[in-house]
C-alpha cells in the first residue's frame, strides 16, 4: 500500500487527460461520421399549395410536427365539438320546456278536460294523453324539428371546423418550415419524391365515405318521415317516462275514476229525464221538449261540478305537475347529453386512426423509407 | 458518510439542471466520477497483481517490478473506468424518481456495510491490507441488493406499449428524444434510449406475439442484466472509490 500512495494525487491527471482526448477524439469522430452519413435525400412536399424542399432530417421534424399539431388541432376540435352539443342540447330542450305552460294550459282548459272526459269514457284516454303530450311538448314545441336536424348541422359545423384547423395546420407548418428549406438544387434526371399533405391533410380531416352517407341517409329520412334517429330516440325514451310521471298518473286515475263514477249518473240522468217527461207528457213536441231540457239541466249541473273540481285540481295540482314534467325534461336531456358525448368520443377516437392513417399515405412511396439515425438528427 | 451521500447528491443536482449548465459541467463531472471509479477499481487490481505474484516470485525480482503494474494496466483501467462513468451519466438523465430513491439508499448500505465488514474482518485480516480488502469484499456484496431491486424497479415502470409491433415501428414511434447536446453524451444516452426500448420491446413482444419469442425473452432479460449490472456496477465502485481516496487522503 505503502508503495503507491504517492500516486494519488498523480492519479487525477492521467484521469483528465484520458477524459479530455476520449471527450474531443469522441465529438471530432462523430461530427465527422455525421457530415459522412447525413440524411442527404431531398424531398419536396406539397403544402398550402407551396412545394417545399426540404432534406431527410428536416422531413423527419416536419413529420412530427405534422403529427403533433394534426393531433393537437383534432382533440380541440372534438372539444369544440363537445361544446356545440352542449349549446345545442340546452336550446333545444329549452324549447319543449317553455312549451310546458302551454300543455298545462291546455290540460287545464274546457275543451282539454272534456276532452279528456271523453276519452276516459272511451277508454283510450292513456294513448290519447300520449299523442297531446308528444303533440305540445315535442312537435308544436319545435323540439322535433330541431331534434331532426341534428345530423345536418352537426354534419355543417364539422365541416366547418375541419376546413379552419387543416387551414390552422398548413399555415402553422408553412410558416415553420419555409426557411427551413434545402438550399441544394436537386438533379434534374433526378426529381425528388414529392410528399402531398395537402391532400392527406384534407382526407384526414373531413368525414369519412360512409360517415357521409350514413349522415345523408339520416337527414333524408329525418325530412321524409319528420323524424330523424334522435327524435325517434327520444319519442321513444322520453314520452313513456313523461306518462309514468306521479303527478300525471294520478291525475289519469282520478279521471278515470270520476270517469266510471260519471257514466252510470250521466246514462241515469239522461233516461231519468226521458222517463219523467214521457210521464207527465206522454205525447207530441211537448216530450221532447221536457226531454231535452231535463238532459241539459242534467249536463249543466256535470258541467259546473266538472269545472270546478277541475279548478281545484290545478290549484293542488298544476305547480306540481309542471315541476315533475320540467324535471323529466331536463333529466332526459342529460341522458341524451351523456349519449352524444359517448358517441362523439367514439368517433373522436375512429377520427384519430382515420388521421394517422391519412398522414401515413404520403410517406408509403417505394423512394420515402423513413430511417433512424443513432448519431442525431 | 457524508462524503458519499454529497457525491450522489451532486449527481442527482447535475442531472436535474437545465441543459446549459448541465452540458458545462458535463466534462469536471465525468472526469470526477471516472476519477472514483478508477481509484476503487485500480486499488483491487493491484491489490489481485501483488497477491499473485508474491506467491510465485522472489521480493527482488524484476520480473516483480515488471509485472506489478505500471501504466498499461493504467490506462487500460482509465479507459475502463472513463466509458463506465460515460455510460452511468447517460443513464442517471434517464432516472426516475423511485430509482434516485434506491441509489440514494445504497450510499447508506455501502456505509453501514463497509463498517459492518470492517469490524468482521478485524481479528483476522492483516492490517495494512484490511481496508483495501474490505473495498473489495464491499463491492459484490452491496451490488447484490442494488441490482435485484434495479431489476423490479425497471420492471415496475410504465412501458409504451408494443406489443405485436415491429421493432423499427416501436424505435419510430417511441425512442424518447436526447436531453443533452453535446455530442458525445448524446450519443451514449441514445444507444442507452435504444437498449431500453429494445429490451422493453423483447420483453412485451416474448409473451408470444411473435415466433420467436423464446430468443426475444433472452435478448430482453440479458439485456435489462447487462445494463442494469454496468450501472449498478459503476455507481457502487464510484461509491466505493470515495472511500478508496478519502481513506488514502487522510493516510497522506
Amino acid at each position: 500500500m505503502a508503495a503507491f500512495r504517492w500516486r494519488q494525487p498523480g492519479l487525477l491527471l492521467p484521469v483528465v487527460l484520458v477524459v479530455l482526448l476520449l471527450f474531443f477524439g469522441g465529438n471530432t469522430g462523430l461530427r465527422l461520421l455525421e457530415e459522412r452519413l447525413a440524411d442527404n435525400r431531398l424531398f419536396s412536399v406539397l403544402l398550402n399549395d407551396q412545394r417545399l424542399l426540404l432534406d431527410g432530417a428536416t422531413l423527419r421534424a416536419f413529420n412530427a410536427d405534422l403529427l403533433r399539431l394534426s393531433e393537437q388541432q383534432r382533440r380541440q376540435a372534438e372539444t369544440q365539438m363537445q361544446q356545440w352539443i352542449d349549446g345545442w342540447l340546452d336550446d333545444s330542450f329549452e324549447l319543449a320546456i317553455g312549451a310546458v305552460p302551454e300543455y298545462l294550459d291546455w290540460y287545464y282548459s274546457m275543451p282539454g278536460s272534456y276532452s279528456r272526459l271523453y276519452h276516459a269514457v272511451g277508454g283510450d284516454l292513456d294513448s290519447f294523453m300520449a299523442k297531446r303530450m308528444e303533440h305540445f311538448l315535442l312537435d308544436s314545441s319545435g323540439l322535433q324539428q330541431q331534434l331532426a336536424e341534428f345530423d345536418r348541422q352537426m354534419l355543417e359545423r364539422w365541416q366547418v371546423l375541419a376546413q379552419t384547423q387543416q387551414r390552422v395546420i398548413r399555415q402553422q407548418l408553412t410558416g415553420l418550415y419555409v426557411i427551413r428549406q434545402a438550399r441544394r438544387v436537386p438533379e434534374a434526371d433526378n426529381p425528388p419524391p414529392l410528399l402531398d399533405i395537402d391532400h392527406a391533410l384534407g382526407s384526414g380531416f373531413s368525414a369519412s365515405v360512409e360517415d357521409r352517407q350514413r349522415w345523408r341517409t339520416g337527414a333524408q329520412a329525418s325530412a321524409l318521415a319528420g323524424a330523424g334517429t334522435l327524435a325517434l330516440l327520444v319519442r321513444r325514451s322520453l314520452m313513456p317516462r313523461l306518462m309514468n310521471l306521479a303527478a300525471v298518473q294520478g291525475a289519469r286515475r282520478a279521471l278515470a275514476a270520476f270517469a266510471a263514477r260519471l257514466a252510470p249518473r250521466l246514462a241515469l240522468a239522461i233516461s231519468a229525464g226521458g222517463t219523467t217527461a214521457a210521464v207527465s207528457a206522454p205525447t207530441g213536441p211537448g216530450a221532447l221538449v221536457a226531454g231535452s231540457v231535463a238532459f241539459l239541466t242534467a249536463a249543466g249541473t256535470l258541467v259546473v261540478t266538472d269545472f270546478a273540481l277541475l279548478k281545484t285540481e290545478e290549484a293542488l295540482l298544476r305547480e306540481r305537475k309542471g315541476a315533475e314534467i320540467r324535471a323529466e325534461l331536463l333529466a332526459g336531456r342529460e341522458r341524451l347529453r351523456v349519449r352524444l358525448h359517448q358517441q362523439l368520443q367514439q368517433a373522436g377516437a375512429a377520427a384519430g386512426d382515420a388521421l394517422q392513417q391519412a398522414l401515413a399515405v404520403p410517406y408509403e412511396q417505394p423512394r420515402v423509407d423513413r430511417r433512424f439515425h443513432i448519431l442525431g438528427q | 458518510m457524508i462524503l458519499l451521500l454529497l457525491s450522489a447528491i451532486a449527481l442527482l443536482i447535475w442531472s436535474g439542471l437545465p441543459d446549459t449548465a448541465r452540458d458545462w459541467l458535463f466534462l469536471p463531472v465525468w472526469t470526477v466520477s471516472s476519477w472514483l471509479i478508477l481509484a476503487g477499481s485500480l486499488e483491487s487490481a493491484r491489490l489481485r497483481r501483488r497477491v499473485w505474484l508474491d506467491q510465485y516470485l522472489q521480493p527482488g525480482s524484476t520480473w516483480h517490478r515488471l509485472l506489478r503494474g505500471g501504466w498499461p494496466l493504467l490506462v487500460w483501467h482509465l479507459l475502463i473506468a472513463a466509458l463506465l462513468a460515460l455510460f452511468m451519466l447517460a443513464r442517471l438523465l434517464h432516472v426516475s424518481g423511485w430509482l434516485w430513491l434506491l441509489l440514494l439508499a445504497q450510499t447508506a448500505l455501502v456505509w453501514w456495510l463497509g463498517r459492518w465488514l470492517g469490524r468482521r474482518l478485524g481479528a483476522h485480516v492483516k492490517t495494512e491490507v484490511r481496508p483495501a480488502l474490505t473495498r473489495r469484499l464491499l463491492v459484490p456484496l452491496s451490488m447484490v441488493p442494488l441490482l435485484s431491486c434495479y431489476v423490479l424497479v425497471a420492471l415496475q415502470l410504465p412501458q409504451p406499449d408494443m406489443v405485436a409491433m415491429g421493432w423499427a415501428e416501436a424505435v419510430e414511434r417511441y425512442l424518447p428524444g436526447s436531453h443533452s447536446g453535446m455530442g458525445l453524451l448524446a450519443l451514449c444516452e441514445r444507444v442507452y434510449l435504444l437498449l431500453d426500448l429494445t429490451l422493453q420491446w423483447a420483453m412485451q413482444n416474448a409473451l408470444g406475439s411473435q415466433d420467436d419469442s423464446g430468443a426475444l425473452a433472452i435478448l430482453g432479460w440479458s439485456l435489462l442484466l447487462l445494463g442494469g449490472t454496468a450501472f449498478t456496477w459503476a455507481w457502487v465502485r464510484m461509491l466505493v472509490g470515495v472511500g478508496t481516496l478519502s481513506e488514502r487522503g487522510e493516510g497522506g
